[in-house]
């Protein structure tokens, strides 16, 4: 099993204009192995999205290292973005193919991917004529559907209602349950956390870096309301450090 | 009352303005009745000799060939340069001050300078009316590149779509209204260029015909090709920018 390493000793963003220069990210470590769920969790503006484009690859310009475990093996990834991002002048199949590239699979898995995920007869469709929740199960299609080894995750279901949200992260677990990869998921809601995580990794307030590290062993699919509280309780009285965050 | 399509209501409203304008025109052709202002019955009548005889097609196929030659050339380079300039910030500084001075030489001075510095050569005719077009696409074009989606372009470097899958799926979709919008009014520009190219340094097109009907005096003549000029570009607005127009925006909701 490959391990990524991930290692910024230090990302600032450097002073222009009016803005002073801002050190985002400062010696925040830790690998990921096997097919682990590690969700980030932290205050607001402290740094994941921007830890997310460091690994995604978007930004390389930092001190620190990102890299697969097996030296010369790129870490292959995919991205799940805040809002959908999908093509608007290109059908829902096209936004899909055009992501898997050459190797594209035949047009009837992605259907039945996409039926799995309650979105049928949806192939020919523009985004724009489906709601936000189907447009978003659609970039999740499209993460799933390229294959990666590293599934990168910014607050997928903000802005969904509750019920919504909780489908789609019913779907996400099944998803990874059967096509199994590296994820990193970040959130501010705990509760999401604690429901979908292997090991959650909480950050300080900006130039951020890792405050607790807490795995949890029980099955995400075992796992009721009252497990997600009681798992809660007892990292805030193993942690006292994430307290504010709680 | 009347049960019309909006569609129908438009054609008719254009026939009608149209209409008004044809007799506005014949109205004051009787009343001048003078040479200088021929009826539009006999610029028709003029323009039917005209195609007869071979002349007009003819004429008419050289400057339409100019423009097409023309018009392709100013909006390929004027894409790919302004797309460089709205993309690179550092080179659009430092360029920025050629495309003011190119924006503001006069078609007439670039037209005479080609004719003078490479001969009265097809070549020099094409390259004057390219340059004078050029400056407006690479303006607008900068316009739209500068105002590309970044999000949609990460979304393109994490799956790996590589440069020539996102110019094709991502930019080009984006800059379609300001290709479209420098397509119009280029064409309208570029035609009335090359006529001033073929009027001082060809031997053919309409250009040429229109300075010799000029020293004949012969404004019917005039008017019958500038008619079927008018009428060609229209047909082009309709026959193929609309149809693109329409494609493009299958997308949209509404």
């Amino acid at each position: 099993m490959s391990q990524f390493i991930i290692d910024i000793k230090d990302k600032t963003f450097p002073q222009r204009n009016d803005q002073e220069a801002f050190t985002a990210i400062q010696n925040l470590r830790f690998d990921i192995e096997n097919h682990q769920f590690v969700c980030l969790v932290g205050p607001s503006g402290c740094g994941k999205t921007t830890l997310l484009n460091l690994i995604a690859g978007l930004d390389s310009e930092f001190n620190g290292l990102i890299r697969n475990s097996n030296k010369g093996v790129t870490i292959k990834s995919s991205y799940v973005f805040q809002t959908p991002r999908l093509l608007p002048w290109r059908t829902v199949l096209d936004n899909i193919q055009l992501a898997m590239g050459e190797n594209s699979s035949p047009t009837s898995v992605i259907e039945s991917l996409l039926e799995s995920l309650g979105l049928k007869n949806c192939l020919y469709k523009f985004p724009q004529q489906l709601s936000l929740g189907m447009q978003r199960r659609v970039a999740l299609a499209r993460a799933f559907s390229v294959p990666s080894d590293l599934l990168l995750m910014d607050e997928p279901f903000v802005s969904l209602d509750q019920t919504t949200a909780r489908k789609a992260r019913k779907l996400l677990l099944r998803l990874w349950s059967e096509q199994a990869r590296k994820v990193i998921f970040v959130t501010h809601d705990l509760n999401e956390a604690f429901e979908l995580a292997d090991r959650i990794l909480f950050l300080s307030e900006s130039p951020s870096h890792i405050i607790a590290d807490i795995p949890i062993d029980m099955p995400q699919l075992d796992r009721s309301a009252v497990d997600i509280k009681k798992l809660k309780e007892r990292a805030s009285i193993d942690h006292p450090s994430i307290h504010s965050l709680l | 009352m009347f049960n019309i399509k909006p569609s129908q209501r438009s054609g008719f409203n254009l026939v009608l303005s149209l209409g008004l304008l044809l007799v506005i025109w014949q109205l004051s052709a009787s009343y001048v009745n003078s040479s200088v202002l021929p009826s539009p019955t006999a610029v028709l009548l003029q323009l039917i000799l005209s195609i007869k005889s071979g002349d007009l097609p003819y004429h008419l196929g050289i400057t339409l060939s100019r423009l097409i030659v023309s018009f392709l050339l100013a909006m390929l380079f004027g894409i790919a340069i302004g797309l460089l300039l709205g993309r690179h910030k550092k080179t659009d500084d430092f360029f920025d001050s050629w495309l003011i001075i190119l924006l503001n030489i006069p078609a007439l001075v670039t037209i005479v300078m080609c004719y003078v510095w490479f001969g009265l050569v097809e070549s020099a005719a094409i390259l004057a009316v390219v340059v004078n077009k050029l400056p407006n696409v690479i303006v607008t074009i900068r316009e739209g590149a500068k105002n590309l989606d970044e999000e949609l372009l990460q979304m393109a470097k994490t799956y790996r779509f590589g440069r020539f899958k996102t110019l094709q799926h991502v930019v080009l979709p984006q800059l379609y209204p300001y290709i479209m919008a420098s397509a119009r009014t280029g064409l309208a520009l570029i035609w009335k260029i090359v006529l001033v190219v073929e009027l001082l340094g060809r031997s053919n097109g309409m250009g040429y015909q229109i300075h010799l009907f000029f020293q004949l005096f012969d404004i019917t003549s005039i008017l019958a090709y500038t008619v079927s000029f008018i009428v060609l570009i229209q047909l082009i607005e309709i026959s193929i920018l609309k149809p693109l127009d329409k494609r493009s925006r299958q997308w949209k909701v509404n």
